[in-house]
């Protein structure tokens, strides 16, 4: 079976990669380039914490064949910051004591990020929805939303 | 996941030129929701892999001269997101609107929900409501078929190993008819259909029911149309108590198609209930654009 | 005391560790990875009961990239662990006891190899009838799952003259609950890794129970417990299910074999499969009370299934028995209660230890004595509320601390609020 070579853009920079087709995207952004904030809970499509943004719009990674991101453009957490300035969201996500065990965290950051780049001030009904494919075991959501809220009043 | 060669076809006639290549080796995927599983898992497991997603000629939502179409490639959020369906073809925009998650639904396509013909899938039950048709193409043409006969062959689907599906299409409802999706489930996201009921119903100008058609899905292995519902409505006054007077015939139909089956209990008396919401909308969509003369 | 510093106490203050989860850095067992690193896998079974005739992994020996496949023989140490009695083996010696016992353990190069490896070994089993309910477990000529009895565990509890309290009562209800078997569904899959160097076996690896985990890796390993460390890396919740040994064990027997560091990442269905479960129990109670309401005697039996194996079996128990009167006042008190082992999925720990299950019991029996009394169910239940100075069935006399009526005051007045 042949490699792929498979380019796309990963958090802000340009990158190419020559791999076996055979795997998921989870498994490449894990494995190849080190992005372990991209976390398998389920590997079903069902939690969300293999979330990443592509073009934007949030995706489970272990939904997707790795060879499918030829040419787009990725986000996962580690590119959220920039220049060591965190993203409101990672604030706000502290102080509101959103994160317990964290593992969630990565995704559900995405996808409320998703929901704010196109939708800067969303109900709660709203950021319920945006965060429903994302689950959380520990913290109840409450403070969650309550995160996503504090982060658009700023 | 087992090892396979990876094509990523930029247009259709590249891919259908593969698809014939590899005929019965290769595997298609779309958005992945649901093969991804499989080839992850080993249960499936193709010499070929062609990745369609890059298609995007597929990837549309327009009416031409009445008719609907929808290329094979739009996902959920495309068609949830499209103003002509959310405003004139309820049922299919609610089906798209309830689908898993977020990231589901930006990744699933309407190809992939009709191909994968999951007794579970939501939009086929709200296409066979609308008396909606496929396209099949491959390198040696093109075919069409009303998406029941799609669905009525012994094998999973119609679709030949060197086939795609490329386009759906039905019939733009008027301003006289009204459709209604809904989805029972457990929950309200992430969550598989336990009965899912897609009606579209047509009134005339004496509010007279002149033409229905009422679809089941997640009881039957495929989607089934309701004839003695839709015989049962058509010539009634487009009314609560005629919407009332079928909930007990929904009932019993839905026994004499599952009657051994563990759910039937659960899902007999649901159906009312779903009955009961799906004409709720279909009322308020008639009086909200006020075609009661 | 009123010279300390309370600048934290009773404040909202930011997690230690919540910037480098915001950040995506905290380390989780998965995102470990040593040089020259082998995967792990766990050939399980897929009978409930039944001996092992024969098993063959001579396939999948074969394959390349295979390491090594070990088996209960290969266990230098004592292959049993658990966390109060061991009677978990490592790997499955005498025989299969649930679906999902491990029978082989593998190691190679890459998962996908370790999966190959895996659909590859074949197994003969001999099956022994299987036991799914409580009621045969419990019948004489049932086949014996653990030992000579498949009673794991029982307790009795009572104070006052039970009898003599319900002749005097005005009213008393009788009713059997039932709880269903439950899953933590801990968002991160149990996953660690393990590496031997030095002569000393270091773990990491998602747990609740380093300590327990040291001493069951030691024993499997025949090492002495100073051999043996566990880290305890950030860990994707438990709420319970995590205190079981999961890959602890089979990695570290892996990585002293092959000389190796070995990780272990377990799928959610077989981490589902295997981990701990809420333990299913049946309750029969009979509750009485006198038309003032006051409740004056209280029996229950009930029964929990523990499934193949005990893990806190004991400790659920215990908690069940002790709470099964709820927060309420009840001067004669008999309560007795059995676990058995059965052929279904092990039942250990989950948030509340068996007070959730009892809760059930006691909440229905109140609601069903104020409907007989013709009372109010809040008032009933604050008419018979834990206060400071209850003495309890055990003869505990509660000190402080007891703040169920205000709770209970507030908590109804919110909920008229939103009904
Ligand atoms: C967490 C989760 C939740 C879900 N929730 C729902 C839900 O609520 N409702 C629902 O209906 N479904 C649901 N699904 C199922 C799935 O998302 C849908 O069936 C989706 O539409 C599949 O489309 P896809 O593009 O992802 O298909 P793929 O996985 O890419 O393909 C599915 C199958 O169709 C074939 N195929 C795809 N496109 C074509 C084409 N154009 N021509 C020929 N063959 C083709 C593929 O070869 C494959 O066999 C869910 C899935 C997941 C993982
Ligand atoms: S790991 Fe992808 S959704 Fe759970
Ligand atoms: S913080 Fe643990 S799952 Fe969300």
């Amino acid at each position: 079976m042949e490699k792929i070579k498979i380019a796309f853009n990963l958090n802000d920079q340009d990158v190419s990669i020559e791999t076996m087709p055979n795997k998921r995207l989870l498994d490449m952004l894990r494995e190849d380039f080190n992005c372990t904030s991209v976390k398998e809970g389920c590997g079903e499509g069902e939690c969300g914490a293999c979330t990443v943004l592509r073009n934007g719009e949030p995706v489970t990674s272990c939904t997707m064949l790795a060879g499918q991101v030829q040419g787009e453009r990725l986000l996962t957490l580690e590119g959220l910051s920039k220049n060591g300035e965190l993203d409101i969201l990672q604030k706000t996500f502290m102080e509101a004591g959103a994160v317990q065990c964290g593992f969630c965290t990565p995704g559900m950051i995405l996808s409320a990020k998703a929901l704010l780049m196109k939708n800067p001030h969303p109900s709660r009904d709203e950021i319920r929805r945006a965060l429903s494919g994302n689950l959380c075991r520990c913290t109840g959501y409450t403070k969650i939303f309550k995160a996503v809220e504090m982060a658009i009043e700023e | 996941m087992k090892e396979f060669s990876f094509f990523s076809p930029g247009t259709l006639d590249e891919a259908l030129t593969l698809m014939n290549q590899y005929k019965g080796k290769a595997s298609v995927i779309a958005g992945g929701t649901d093969i991804v599983l499989e080839l992850n898992d080993r249960s499936h497991h193709p010499d070929y892999i062609v990745d369609i997603s890059k298609i995007k000629e597929l990837r549309y939502v327009k009416v031409v001269d009445g008719i609907v179409r929808i290329g094979a490639l739009s996902t959920f959020t495309d068609l949830e997101n499209d103003p002509y369906l959310r405003d004139h073809v309820k049922s299919l925009y609610s089906a798209c609107y309830y689908v898993g998650s977020p990231q589901i639904r930006n990744l699933g396509t309407i190809g992939g929900n009709v191909v994968n013909a999951s007794v579970a899938g939501d939009t086929p039950t709200a296409f066979i409501s609308l008396d909606a048709t496929v396209v099949l193409r491959s390198a040696a043409g093109k075919r069409e078929m009303k998406l029941t006969d799609f669905y009525g062959g012994p094998g999973k689907t119609e679709l030949e190993k060197d086939e795609l599906l490329t386009e759906i299409y039905f019939e733009a409802p008027t301003e006289q008819m009204a459709t209604a999706y809904t989805k029972l489930g457990k929950r309200k996201a992430l969550v598989i259909v336990v009965i899912g009921l897609a009606v579209l119903l047509e009134k005339d100008c004496n509010n007279i029911c002149s033409k229905a058609q009422v679809v089941i899905g997640a009881v039957a292995r495929y989607p089934q149309r309701l004839p003695l519902i839709e015989h049962y409505l058509v010539g009634k006054p487009v009314t609560k108590e005629t919407f009332d007077g079928c909930r007990d015939l929904f009932s019993q139909t839905v026994y004499e198609m599952i009657p051994t089956r563990a759910s039937v209990g659960y899902k007999k008396e649901s159906v009312k209930g779903v009955a009961s919401k799906t004409f709720d909308s279909i009322l308020s969509d008639f009086s909200l654009c006020g075609v009661e003369e | 005391m009123s010279d300390r510093d309370f600048s934290v106490l009773g404040q909202s203050v930011i997690r230690k560790d919540a910037l480098s989860k915001v950040l995506g850095e905290a380390k989780f067992a998965a995102d470990y990875k040593f040089e020259g690193m082998l995967y792990g896998g766990v050939f399980r079974s897929t009978v409930p009961h039944a001996l092992i005739k024969h098993f063959d992994a001579s396939k999948a020996l074969a394959l390349p990239g295979v390491a090594c496949v070990l088996t209960a023989k290969d266990i230098p140490g004592k292959n049993r662990t658990g966390i109060i009695i061991k009677d978990e083996p490592c790997l499955v010696d005498d025989k299969v006891r649930r679906v999902g016992d491990a029978i082989a353990i593998v190691a190679a190069d890459t998962p996908e190899q370790v999966n190959e490896a895996l659909d590859l070994m074949e197994v003969e089993y001999e099956l022994l009838e299987p036991i799914f309910t409580v009621e045969r477990a419990l019948e004489e000529d049932s086949p014996k799952i653990h030992g000579a009895t498949n009673v794991h565990a029982k307790k009795h509890l009572e104070c006052g003259d039970v009898d003599a309290a319900f002749a005097k009562c005005d009213v008393i209800v009788e009713h059997t609950y039932n709880t269903s078997m439950l899953t933590h569904m801990f968002i991160e899959p149990d996953a660690g890794i393990a590496r031997y160097e030095d002569k000393i076996m270091t773990v990491y690896c998602s747990t609740q129970n380093p300590h327990y985990d040291r001493a069951d890796v030691a024993g499997v390993l025949g090492l002495p417990n100073n051999q043996v460390r566990i880290v305890q890396v950030t860990t994707g919740g438990g709420f319970g299910g995590k205190l079981d040994i999961s890959v602890q064990c089979h990695i570290a027997l892996l990585s002293h074999f092959t000389g190796k560091p070995v990780k272990m990442v377990r799928s959610r269905k077989e981490s589902t499969n295997v981990s701990a479960k809420r333990h299913p129990m049946t309750m029969k109670a009979k509750t009485g009370a006198t038309k003032d309401g006051k409740i004056q005697a209280v029996e229950v039996y009930m029964t929990g299934d523990t499934g193949a194996y005990a893990s806190y079996g004991p400790a659920v128990i215990t908690r069940a028995v002790v709470h099964c009167m709820g927060p309420y006042e009840v001067p004669n008190v008999r309560v007795d209660a059995v676990f058995t082992y059965t052929n279904n999925p092990m039942a250990g720990a989950f948030r509340g230890f068996g007070v959730p299950q009892v809760a059930y019991c006691h909440e229905g029996q109140m609601n069903a004595i104020a409907k007989e009394l013709n009372m109010d169910p809040i008032e009933l239940r604050l008419l018979n509320a834990h206060k400071i100075g209850t003495t309890i069935a055990t003869g505990q006399v509660l000190e402080e601390s007891v703040g169920f009526k205000e709770t209970l005051i507030q908590a109804a007045a919110k909920a008229k609020e939103v009904m």
